[in-house]
């Protein structure tokens, strides 16, 4: 072996698993943070529903507490937050 | 208004503004105050419809809620549609109430109303006159609102025989808006309108 | 001093102690109070000139117990009135009370030649040993005091002038009175020597010739005077005839009496003795002999007829004092004569213009002369005006003369030391109104009229060879005449502007350009410090001129601004301590504040740092955060945050590699832990954007990023990672012939090196392939391991370049004195497209400004002129562009309807709502 591998210093970039570059209530993009926070990442996570779209957690929340039924802005389908995540 | 009502509405402004359909001059939106409460939108008459050729201007009002609730969109331009109130301008459309959904935008609205234009819904209406014309008359509706088009929309077709009868109320001492709504609401029969007025 | 009204009640005796020394000239006048037998010493202010004799004392109390003990006392003792101190009763008309007391009365003095000293005090001689003191009040602020001193046998008057309301014109020869004359009487008195003095017996009788005779007697003494004689009649006698005489009301005649005798002997003794001298010089001394004697006379005359100026001539306005008779007199007959006169003030004018030239005159004679034309109250009528327009007319002529012939800082040094000479010669002989006007004449003359050449032809040489004292010398001379800061701030402004731009415009400059700046700040503060005395007017023209010049070139000095900064932030930079480089950082940021395109600034400072911190370049956090800070404080946190979420990002990437580590030594499976892998997770928005690049990794390398990913996505659900090979580094262990190295190398340079592992050689495509590294990548990276310092890998053909047909080996005989060996320099490296893509950038997100502030300023006008609108728009805009850019935007907007042509006025806008 002439060579080997002592460290190794790498660098990723994190993105969301969107199906969409952006919040559709917000409409801020998912790299950011929804319109109240600062910082994207773990204080302003996102939540998938079973239907597949995602939202900022809290744009989807404020959607579902201003209405009578728990739809999907989207699609417009029952909102129920998907569990098992890719 | 709440934080995310006036971000939500500047990103939709950048969206609306790069958006093919502005390119097309289909559809556009303009601010008319700083605080993105108020604004006034403008669709394109959809081809292959009466409305052809003409602007339709809009009045847009953005509540604090949005984009929880919808806004509040009503035709400025006259127009002579079932859904569609003649006098108003109020919309039945229900993505404006109930069918309203937080990933709308002021786009989608837009498209959607001027979908509105290329497919009325005579059976859920807003002007109950157009409505029933609309129904009944399929022909009379299409020049009716092809008239109303070309007069306060900036369309392109002309109809001399309907500017004739305006214009024989209009000498009889009647206001024109009102001598148009008048003839269109009585089939352009200018004597049933006549007689609306002076019975 | 009491008041006088206390001492015409309490103070009935005094002391005179008279200095005559010319060293000294000090009068002490000690008083004793009957009834409270206090002492009060009073000493005269110690300038000879003072014209007011008693003006400004100051008293001292002296018990009467001790008076010896005090000091000014020293040398003699009061003793106790005698049984005849009462008020005279010879005295035709007692004014006051009048007391008599005995004495002894030293005077201080030089020892006088004729004067045997007779203690240890050698310098105290008793002189006088008796006197009477006659004490009026005449008004609560001043009075009047004269004492006629008996001296045994032998008597004589002598009078002090006090404090006259009237004629208090001391020339500066007045201090000769009369005393200095009899000093001389009484050789023999060498000891203290007590004294009674008595009452006067006789009673005055007014004879019917009394008035004839008594004027033949006075008549006589001022002749004598007058011709320099001895006076026959005692002094005090010719006193108490005044005194008679004006006792009996022929003061009026006695004063016109006198005044003929006065004028007689002006006119015909000085007058024409004057007129006979034919030169100038001589002339100008015999004048000045004249003027002394004359003054001298006076001062006799005047002393003998005190009484008739304090008891008839004050008391008539209409009349001068017998002193300022005098004077008119010789004004009148002596210097009031035509010729006199201009030869006189020609002949100082002279001495004046030689002393100019550089000879030395006699300045006492200069001095004495333009003293007599002072109290002779023509000073300012027959020389002033003639002297400054001689002055006027003298450096008019050197100004114009010198700024040609001299260079600016040599002519500088003149003027101050001409001023110098001007002020001196008021100092030594001109009367001290005349500064104001001379100084400011030599000021126009020599500065306010040159104030342009002088800035045009010097300023721009003392800046460029920072000549600290010649501009001191310049500020201080310019800050005395009118607008001369206000130019020189112009000139210094103007020269920063010029020499700026040099600075910053030439392209092959850039190089140095920001410490070019920074020196130059440096060196324009420190003038500013140093020598302008940090007036604020410059301390802001400096700024307003760095701000203007640093502009002139768009963009470039904040790029190079930034890369400065990364520069002095990097791994390596051992030229400075942590204070150093604190102050540094503080000397750029004034630097930035000047930048008005802070952008740029940003897009470069944020793509270095970025570098910086991932390829573990930063010399220091601390100085990494305190910039930080200071950009923060400069331009507020929306300009800091997403460089704030880059350091963040770092952090909280440390904390997921300890963890991701603690995990691994928990994880029991085959995976070659050997490899110590950090992974910086990057947050998108913070970061320049990067390109996504795929290469082909190790397998061994490719398994351990994807335990790092399920282990990262195992914490961080609904994210994925995308992996960012260009940025990543390596330390490598290499075995060479010559022993084991450690090659700090980019991943690309490991990729590289690892497929030498396996075989000797391999072409330049078989890299290319197995890697997948793209073109450009791949050419640089080889071209780093085979034509850079350290050459890992040979290259056949040699050369500095990389082509697609070169081959490439393993460099078995690597050496390089170090251990480790860093070549992965190349990461650091801006490359070009690097450099283009950022400024792409930076323009593209400049549109949307633009575009923004146009629609945002039609909008609120609704319509606008072309020319109007730029110039809002160069209000408005914080970077600088060009008008061909607006103009590009103007039409994009136009074709976009979101702005129309005036349909009859193509130049102007109409807002399209």
């Amino acid at each position: 072996m002439k060579f080997k591998i002592k460290s190794w210093n790498s660098v990723a970039i994190w993105k969301w698993l969107a199906n969409d570059d952006k919040c559709g209530i917000c409409r801020a993009p998912f790299d950011g943070c929804c319109s109240d926070c600062k910082i994207p990442g773990d204080d302003c996570p996102l939540v998938w529903g079973v239907c597949s779209h995602c939202f900022h957690m809290h744009c989807i929340m404020k959607w579902l507490a201003a209405q009578q039924n728990q739809i999907c802005p989207m699609c417009r389908q029952d909102w129920a937050l998907k569990s098992d995540l890719p | 208004m709440a934080n995310i009502a006036i971000q939500r509405i500047k990103r939709e402004f950048k969206e609306v503004v790069k958006s093919e359909e502005v390119a097309k001059c289909a559809i556009r939106i303009d601010l008319l105050n700083d605080s993105w409460t108020q604004l006034k939108g403008e669709i394109a008459g959809p081809p292959d419809t009466p409305y052809e050729g003409g602007n339709f201007k809009l009045e847009i009002v953005v509540p604090e809620t949005y984009p929880f609730n919808p806004p509040k969109v009503r035709f400025l331009t006259k127009i002579w549609h079932p859904n569609i109130s003649s006098v108003t301008g109020a919309i039945c459309l229900d993505i404006l109430k109930d069918q309203w959904a937080a990933a709308m935008t002021l786009r989608t609205v837009l498209l959607s109303l001027q979908a509105l234009l290329s497919a009325a819904e005579p059976d859920d209406p807003q002007d109950a006159v157009v409505a029933r014309q609309y129904k009944d008359q399929p022909s009379i509706f299409r020049s009716t609102a092809q008239y109303w088009t070309g007069v306060y929309a900036g369309g392109p077709i002309q109809n001399s025989d309907y500017d004739q009868k305006v214009r024989r109320l209009v000498d009889m001492g009647v206001d024109e808006n009102t001598a148009v709504a008048t003839l269109s609401s009585h089939n352009w029969d200018l004597e049933h309108a006549t007689e609306h007025f002076f019975s | 001093m009491p008041c006088a009204d206390e001492l015409y009640n309490y103070c009935c005796s005094a002391l005179c102690i008279l200095d005559e020394s010319s060293s000294h000239h000090t009068l002490k006048i000690t008083f004793g109070g009957v009834h409270t037998r206090s002492c009060s010493t009073v000493p005269l202010p110690s300038a000879p000139t003072t014209k007011h004799g008693f003006s400004g004392l100051t008293q001292v109390n002296v018990p009467p117990e001790a008076p010896s003990q005090h000091p000014g006392l020293s040398g003699f003792s009061l003793l106790p009135p005698t049984p005849s101190s009462s008020p005279a009763p010879s005295y035709p008309y007692p004014l006051i009370p009048t007391y008599r007391y005995s004495f002894m009365l030293p005077i201080y003095s030089q020892p006088q030649p004729q004067l045997p000293s007779p203690s240890a005090h050698h310098d105290w001689v008793p002189l006088f040993i008796g006197g009477i003191f006659l004490w009026e009040s005449l008004d609560s602020k001043s009075f009047k005091s004269q004492f006629v001193i008996r001296n045994g046998d032998t008597s004589m008057a002598a009078m002090t002038k006090g404090d006259s309301a009237k004629s208090s014109n001391f020339s500066s020869l007045g201090n000769s009175n009369g005393i200095n004359r009899t000093s001389g009487m009484n050789p023999k008195i060498g000891a203290t020597k007590k004294l009674i003095i008595k009452n006067f017996r006789e009673k005055p009788k007014v004879s019917e010739d009394y008035q004839i005779e008594t004027w033949k007697k006075l008549k006589e003494a001022v002749i004598a005077i007058q011709t320099s004689k001895r006076i026959d009649d005692c002094l005090e006698d010719l006193y108490k005839a005044v005194e008679n005489m004006c006792s009996y009301k022929m003061a009026a005649q006695l004063y016109d009496n006198l005044k003929d005798v006065i004028e007689n002997h002006v006119r015909e003794n000085v007058e024409p003795y004057i007129r006979g001298v034919q030169d100038r010089k001589i002339f100008l001394k015999e004048m000045e002999a004249c003027w002394k004697a004359h003054c001298n006379q006076m001062t006799k005359i005047r002393s003998i007829f005190t009484y008739l100026d304090r008891r008839y001539v004050l008391h008539t306005p209409s009349i001068p004092s017998i002193w300022d008779m005098g004077l008119e007199l010789f004004r009148k007959h002596v210097i009031g004569q035509q010729l006199a006169q201009t030869r006189t003030v020609e002949g100082l004018l002279m001495l004046i213009e030689n002393e100019r030239q550089g000879d030395v005159v006699d300045r006492s004679l200069l001095k004495s002369l333009l003293r007599m034309l002072s109290d002779l109250q023509i000073y300012q009528d027959v020389f002033e005006h003639r002297f400054l327009q001689a002055t006027d007319a003298v450096y008019t002529t050197e100004g114009r003369r010198l700024m040609q012939e001299m260079e600016v800082p040599e002519y500088l040094h003149h003027v101050e030391k001409r001023l110098q000479e001007e002020s001196d010669r008021v100092l030594h002989y001109l009367d001290s109104g005349t500064k104001w006007a001379l100084i400011h004449t030599v000021e126009r003359q020599l500065i306010s009229e040159h104030l342009g050449s002088i800035l045009g032809k010097g300023l721009e040489n003392l800046l460029d060879n920072n000549r600290l004292p010649d501009l001191k010398l310049l500020y201080s001379l310019f800050s005395r005449v009118k607008n001369g800061l206000t130019d020189l701030c112009f000139h210094f402004n103007s020269y920063i502007k010029k020499k700026g731009r040099t600075i910053v415009i030439d392209p092959e400059k850039d190089k140095s350009m920001v410490q070019d700046l920074l020196d130059f700040k440096d060196k324009m503060d420190n003038i500013v410090n140093s020598c302008f005395q940090k007036n604020d007017k410059f301390v802001n023209s400096v700024k307003e001129a760095f701000e203007h010049f640093i502009n002139q070139r768009p963009n470039k000095p904040a790029e190079l601004i930034a890369k400065f900064v990364d520069a002095k932030l990097r791994l390596g930079n051992k030229e400075a301590t942590e204070e150093e480089l604190e102050r540094l950082l503080d000397k750029i940021m004034v630097m930035f504040r000047f930048i008005h395109g802070k952008d740029v600034f940003e897009a470069f400072y944020k793509k270095d740092l970025a570098k910086r911190l991932l390829v573990g370049k930063s010399a220091s956090v601390d100085a990494e955060k305190s910039m930080l800070s200071k950009l923060k404080q400069e331009c507020g946190g929306a300009f800091t945050s997403k460089l704030e979420g880059m350091f963040k990002d770092m952090e909280l990437s440390r904390d997921i590699n300890t963890a991701f580590k603690q995990h691994i030594s928990n994880l029991k499976s085959d995976i070659d832990t050997s490899v110590d892998l950090t992974v910086s997770v990057l947050t998108m928005g913070y970061w320049p954007t990067y390109p996504a690049v795929e290469v082909n990794l190790p397998k061994e390398l490719l398994r351990y990023q994807e335990i790092f990913k399920k282990f990262y996505l195992g914490k961080h659900s609904g994210r994925r990672l995308q992996w960012q090979p260009t940025l990543g580094h390596c330390m490598l262990r290499a075995t060479f012939e010559n022993g084991k190295k450690e090659l700090q190398v980019s991943l690309f340079q490991a990729l590289v090196l690892l497929l030498f592992n396996d075989v000797e050689d391999l072409s330049y495509e078989e890299i290319k392939s197995a890697t997948n590294i793209e073109e450009g990548e791949i050419k640089r990276t080889l071209q780093s391991l085979a034509c850079g310092k350290a050459r890992v890998l040979q290259k056949t053909p040699k050369g500095k370049d990389v082509s697609e047909e070169d081959k490439f080996q393993f460099n078995r005989e690597f050496a390089n004195k170090l251990f480790r060996v860093k070549i992965n320099q190349i990461q650091m490296k801006e490359t070009n497209e690097e450099q283009k893509a950022t400024e792409e950038r930076v323009f593209h997100d400049r549109q949307y400004q633009i575009d923004a502030a146009i629609v945002r300023i039609m909008k609120m006008r609704k319509t606008l002129s072309h020319q109007l609108l730029v110039s809002e728009l160069y209000n408005q805009l914080k970077f600088s562009v060009t008008p061909t850019d607006l103009k590009k935007r103007i039409e994009s907007l136009i074709d976009r309807d979101y702005m129309a042509r005036d349909k009859e006025n193509p130049k102007q806008y109409n807002y399209v709502a």
